[in-house]
């Protein structure tokens, strides 16, 4: 007994894994929110875009020895701008130009890194995370952002659903389409910047939409959809927390594996219900 | 003259909606060319032409999400944007994102979105206004089915109850019945039907010229400027049908006069 409450209650006797966990919690909740989106808008590589176009930011921030989000929050929310201004102006597949600008602002990432010595990050902690790592004032950006998103998206739950559903419909009777699209997609820069530390610029469309597709198959309504993602992500983060603890790996793999374990479990059920019924 | 000109402006002040010398611009194409035409409360009106006559850039001019290059149009005596709410649109099914899983309850709540409210919960009068919208398309028994899983009449009827549910006396459906069977076509029209009973202004773009005079009161025949309105049976004459379809229009002008088959001398056809 006093065993497994070592497994679960004794990490926390460290104050970086309390910060951990706040962090995680706050991933496990918002990723999935936005992600619910992301799924049923088709979005996807969109989300995965957005994440690996932040590196140069959050490389310049780690070179000028500022908190990554410094650099990460404006790179975040021009990168939506530009892939907002792509979308409306190319309607149909924005797929190419998104794909291109991705790659390049990644590459230069990468290069940044290469170039700058002496910088004190590892390249593996920004790629996949390392949730351990997390400062205070990580935490205090991190907890005010996950506010600032959960209000606006609560606030506007139905004109961003109804946005999502039938543009024009909206805009007949009156909705901020345009705004309305822009807003989604700065939330959804700002829930990436956040999750960053947590799972890494690779893994980040993992939370995003593995613990979106899992609820999707548990339950059918948008906003049972949300509920149970936002409790598969939240399941997802601190599981892949302990796991990165206990078994010294990063933190973006193990959370990510965990979604994954989550979605086919939820799989397996869809189909015994579909098959039963 | 200025008796006349006064009864006109008179009839026109009591139209659900007015185009006056309408204009739409794309680039430098003129789309719609100087449209007039007025349709009264409590009338059912066809909108029929060819593709690309116009018929879904009309729709957006009266829904006020399209600007018109000249001339006016008034819905209920205001401009499209001052009349945000008396307009219901059911968009064509491609323009729709069926994938989101939203159920017939959840589509209607939609018509509330010009309030603010939580997580999307709506105030006690506003689930009264669901429910009745509901029930007037014969919808409320399948409330908490997704949309994604109904047939295409039931799709349609979902959107009408959220125009409903909005308050909208002016009802603009684009293409309605593509994907619809025939059975479900009837079903909607007698919804329409007792909604235009109800004092509903109903306008419907469609193709289908067969069934023009069984359901709609009035026609308008748009091939980039109104060829012709008026009642079904008498506003399809062979020089409107040519002007609308070009030489081929003359087959429907045959299905039109209870002519179905091929027999006989058709001076028409020597035109192609």
């Amino acid at each position: 007994m006093t065993d497994i409450l070592d497994v679960f209650i004794k990490p926390f006797e460290y104050s970086f894994m309390v910060r951990a966990l706040v962090v995680s919690v706050c991933v496990g909740v918002m990723c999935p929110l936005l992600g619910v989106y992301v799924v049923n808008r088709g979005l996807g590589f969109m989300g995965d875009a957005m994440a690996h176009s932040v590196m140069p930011g959050m490389v310049l921030a780690f070179i000028l020895g500022i908190s990554p989000f410094l650099g990460a929050i404006p790179t975040g929310i021009a990168v939506a701008f530009a892939i907002g201004y792509l979308g409306r102006k190319f309607r149909v597949s924005e797929d190419t130009s998104l794909g291109i600008m991705f790659a390049a602002l990644f590459s230069i990432g990468l290069v940044m890194i290469s170039l700058s010595k002496g910088i004190s990050v590892r390249v593996e902690d920004i790629l996949l995370g390392q949730i351990l790592a997390v400062s205070s004032i990580d935490v205090v950006v991190t907890l005010s952002l996950a506010v600032l998103v959960l209000i606006v998206i609560g606030v506007l739950h139905r004109q961003l659903v109804f946005t999502s559903f039938d543009s024009l419909g909206a805009t007949v009777i009156g909705l901020p389409t345009r705004l309305l699209d822009y807003l989604l997609l700065v939330s959804l820069a700002l829930v990436i910047v956040v999750s960053l530390q947590a799972v890494g610029i690779v893994l980040v469309v993992a939370m995003l939409i593995t613990p979106a597709a899992a609820g999707a198959l548990l339950v059918r309504r948008f906003t049972r959809v949300m509920l149970v993602s936002v409790v598969v992500g939240v399941f997802s983060a601190v599981c892949g927390l302990y796991a990165a603890y206990h078994l010294n790996i990063p933190s973006g793999p193990s959370m990510t594996l965990v979604a994954t374990a989550i979605f086919f479990l939820a799989l397996t059920y869809n189909q015994i219900v579909t098959r039963s019924s | 003259m200025g008796v006349s000109g006064k009864i006109i402006a008179t009839v026109d002040a009591l139209a659900a909606c007015c185009a006056t010398n309408a204009c739409v611009e794309f680039g430098s194409e003129l789309i719609l060319d100087d449209v007039s035409f007025s349709v009264m409360p409590g009338t059912m009106t066809g909108v029929v032409g060819p593709n690309g006559g116009g018929k879904s850039t009309l729709f957006n001019a009266i829904a006020g999400v399209q600007e018109l290059a000249h001339g006016s149009i008034l819905i209920n005596n205001k401009s499209p944007k001052d009349a945000r709410g008396d307009i219901g649109y059911v968009p064509q099914r491609e323009l729709v994102n069926w994938r989101f899983p939203l159920s017939a309850r959840d589509v209607v709540s939609l018509s509330k979105a010009g309030k603010m409210s939580m997580f999307g919960r709506s105030s006690p009068t506003d689930e009264l206004d669901i429910e009745d919208s509901l029930r007037r398309v014969e919808m409320w028994d399948r409330r908490d089915t997704l949309v994604d899983k109904m047939s295409g009449g039931e799709r349609q009827r979902v959107f009408l109850a959220r125009a409903l549910a909005q308050g909208a006396d002016i009802l603009l459906l684009d293409e309605a019945f593509s994907g619809v069977d025939v059975g479900s076509q009837e079903g909607l029209i007698e919804v329409l039907k007792g909604l235009r009973d109800d004092g509903k202004c109903v306008l419907m773009a469609t193709h289908d010229l067969n069934t023009l005079a069984d359901r709609f009161d009035e026609v308008i025949c748009l091939n980039r400027h109104v060829c012709a309105q008026g009642p079904p049976e008498t506003a399809f004459t062979p020089s409107v049908l040519l002007e609308l379809y070009g030489p081929h229009g003359s087959m429907f002008s045959d299905h039109w006069q209870g002519h179905h088959g091929h027999e006989g001398h058709d001076p028409d056809h020597e035109l192609e």
